[in-house]
């Protein structure tokens, strides 16, 4: 029988064309062309798993632009960790996805952890970072998830004075993701597209879109797509993530959990950021049950399709 | 800019005290000091109906039980045994410990563990924890460190077909202890760092020991499977002087080397 939540997924497709389809109508572009889409910058990226290092610098992977890493869990760490990430960025450009900021709570921000990340980036040459619009800190204690923020102004410009120190301090542009949220804090009057709008607007930071995450919040709080999309900052959208969601059994509630494969409706959405937004770096996350690295390889593929689609889009237009 | 505007700008990056109860509340779900029925109910939610209102809070529940996987999954991830092995009461303090340390959203848990590990140790310092738990995760932490946890199996199946090479009596070194042998990388020639662990229902013991050649190439034998007449080779050192030095350890109960 099919659930409420298999019923809001079906019921919130967008237009466009399914991975699959983009596999199959996929064209085999001239090697000028290839190289010319890389010389406009990193398009296909992949969340680094510890265990694909080895396997990652044995021979070349040219469907992988760029790798993401969390900050964490290199940081303060053996040398030997350190060194194999430094063989990768041998091969590969790093950029930076952490989870510890806390930007949206209310503890001080821990300057030992920015002077952390500040050198891990230096170390890496790692051109900017990202964290989340949430928090996971309160109290001095790690709360294990990153939980939404109540949705007003004084919220905004709070998180937003935060978002800024963070940046000054680490001298790298910073990119807040739009996170997953299971439920509405408390005093919210805004939607979340207002939010983040106020957020950059008065942090002078850029967005990393997660369209898994806006696909989840649609379907559990029954928003509309569309309206989000035409609400949010496109245009300062800086890079793209996109993953797989799991269903809570004890709620139906959908969870991004990077533990499946997008769906064929996320893909499509994917597709639509592209059109509005043009080609950004789009990032592929896996967190648990991840498959191979081949068969990543082939999700990647779709990640490249529809970045170059979005690229000839903005060409010709 | 004027000093109102400035009094404004501090204000606003303050939180308003709405903000810091929500976050506090969400600390004591995540900490398990409160349900997410009560939290529902200290929330007040008036405008929700019954239906939206259940699925509220299973929506909580869920946070609270995510991040009880992750605190969980971190500790068993790196101290394999730990949680299992201690009593309520200790468990208690270790989980209290962890929920003050730092750690990461990756399910590998490659997170910020080092502070965990002090923590366990300051535990044992105040004599809340048996002072064996403080070897134990100095010695956890450094198999860790070195990438070497996944392999411990298989490094307990060479110590054992090792042992029996040299007539030692393997039945009893498994019963009595295991054993975990790990390298630095060669901080000088013919030297190496050497951790040697051992586990009897009721001890754990953990040995810091400088590699002197022969050392190194006992540990050789048994740490990468390779005959002892190579070891001594690669060692310039006498299989004589290799012999020795496992014989002495598996003797002393430090089987690697010796």
């Amino acid at each position: 029988m099919e659930t409420s939540a298999q019923r809001r997924y079906r019921s919130q497709r967008l237009t466009g064309s399914a991975p699959e389809a983009c596999a199959s109508t996929r064209r085999e572009d001239s090697s000028a062309e290839r190289e010319d889409a890389r010389s406009y910058g990193p398009n296909a990226g992949l969340m680094l798993r510890h265990e694909w290092i080895p396997a990652l610098i044995e021979r070349e992977h040219p469907e992988i632009s760029f790798i993401e890493v969390y900050p964490e869990n290199y940081m303060k760490r053996s040398e030997r960790l350190l060194l194999e990430l430094e063989s990768l960025a041998a091969h590969y450009p790093l950029t930076s996805h952490g989870v510890h900021l806390s930007l949206g709570g209310v503890d001080p921000l821990d300057a030992a952890y920015l002077e952390g990340i500040a050198a891990f980036f230096e170390r890496f040459d790692i051109p900017w970072f990202s964290d989340h619009l949430g928090a996971s800190v309160h109290g001095g204690e790690i709360l294990h998830e990153i939980f939404p923020l109540p949705l007003h102004r004084e919220s905004a410009r709070r998180v937003a004075a935060r978002a800024k120190e963070a940046q000054a301090r680490v001298g790298r542009p910073l990119l807040l993701e739009n996170t997953a949220f299971y439920f509405l804090p408390p005093g919210s009057r805004w939607s979340e597209a207002e939010f983040i709008r106020e957020v950059l607007e008065q942090s002078d930071t850029a967005l990393l879109l997660d369209v898994n995450n806006l696909y989840v919040n649609a379907l559990n709080h029954g928003l509309s797509l569309e309206r989000t999309l035409n609400a949010l900052p496109l245009e300062r959208v800086r890079e793209i993530h996109i993953g797989g969601f799991t269903v809570d059994a004890h709620s139906g509630t959908l969870i991004d959990t990077h533990a499946a494969a997008p769906v064929v409706p996320v893909w499509q959405l994917l597709e639509e950021v592209l059109r509005r937004c043009g080609p950004k770096p789009v990032l592929l996350e896996w967190e648990a049950n991840y498959p191979s690295l081949e068969a990543v390889k082939t999700q990647l593929l779709f990640l490249e399709q529809a970045w170059s689609g979005a690229r000839s889009e903005r060409k010709s237009a | 800019m004027s000093e109102r505007l400035e009094e404004e700008k501090a204000a606003i990056s303050l939180p308003s005290e709405e903000e810091a109860r929500y976050f506090d509340s969400l600390r004591r779900l995540v900490h398990g000091e409160c349900s997410a029925g009560q939290l529902l109910r200290e929330w007040n939610p008036a405008a929700l109906d019954a239906a939206a209102g259940y699925r509220l809070e299973r929506n909580l529940a869920f946070y609270a039980r995510s991040a009880k996987r992750r605190r969980l999954h971190f500790v068993e991830g790196i101290f394999p045994g730990l949680l299992a092995a201690l009593d309520k009461e200790a468990r208690g303090l270790v989980e209290s410990a962890y929920q003050k340390a730092h750690g990461g959203r990756d399910v590998d848990w490659l997170g910020n563990a080092a502070e965990f590990r002090q923590l366990i140790v300051a535990l044992v310092e105040e004599g809340k924890l048996h002072p064996c738990w403080r070897d134990h995760v100095h010695h956890r932490w450094a198999l860790y460190e070195l990438g070497l946890l996944p392999e411990l199996a298989s490094l307990r199946q060479r110590a054992s077909e090792a042992a029996e090479g040299l007539a030692i009596n393997p039945t009893l070194r498994v019963q009595q202890f295991e054993y975990d042998p790990i390298r630095t990388k060669g901080e000088a020639a013919g030297e190496a760092q050497l951790i040697a662990y051992f586990v009897s229902p009721h001890h754990l013991k953990v040995e810091w020991l400088r590699l002197e050649a022969p050392v190194l190439a006992a540990m050789r034998v048994v740490d990468e499977g390779i005959p002892l007449a190579a070891a001594a080779e690669a060692s310039a050192c006498s299989l004589a002087e290799v012999r020795e030095q496992m014989v002495h350890y598996a003797k002393r109960g430090l089987f690697v080397a010796a």
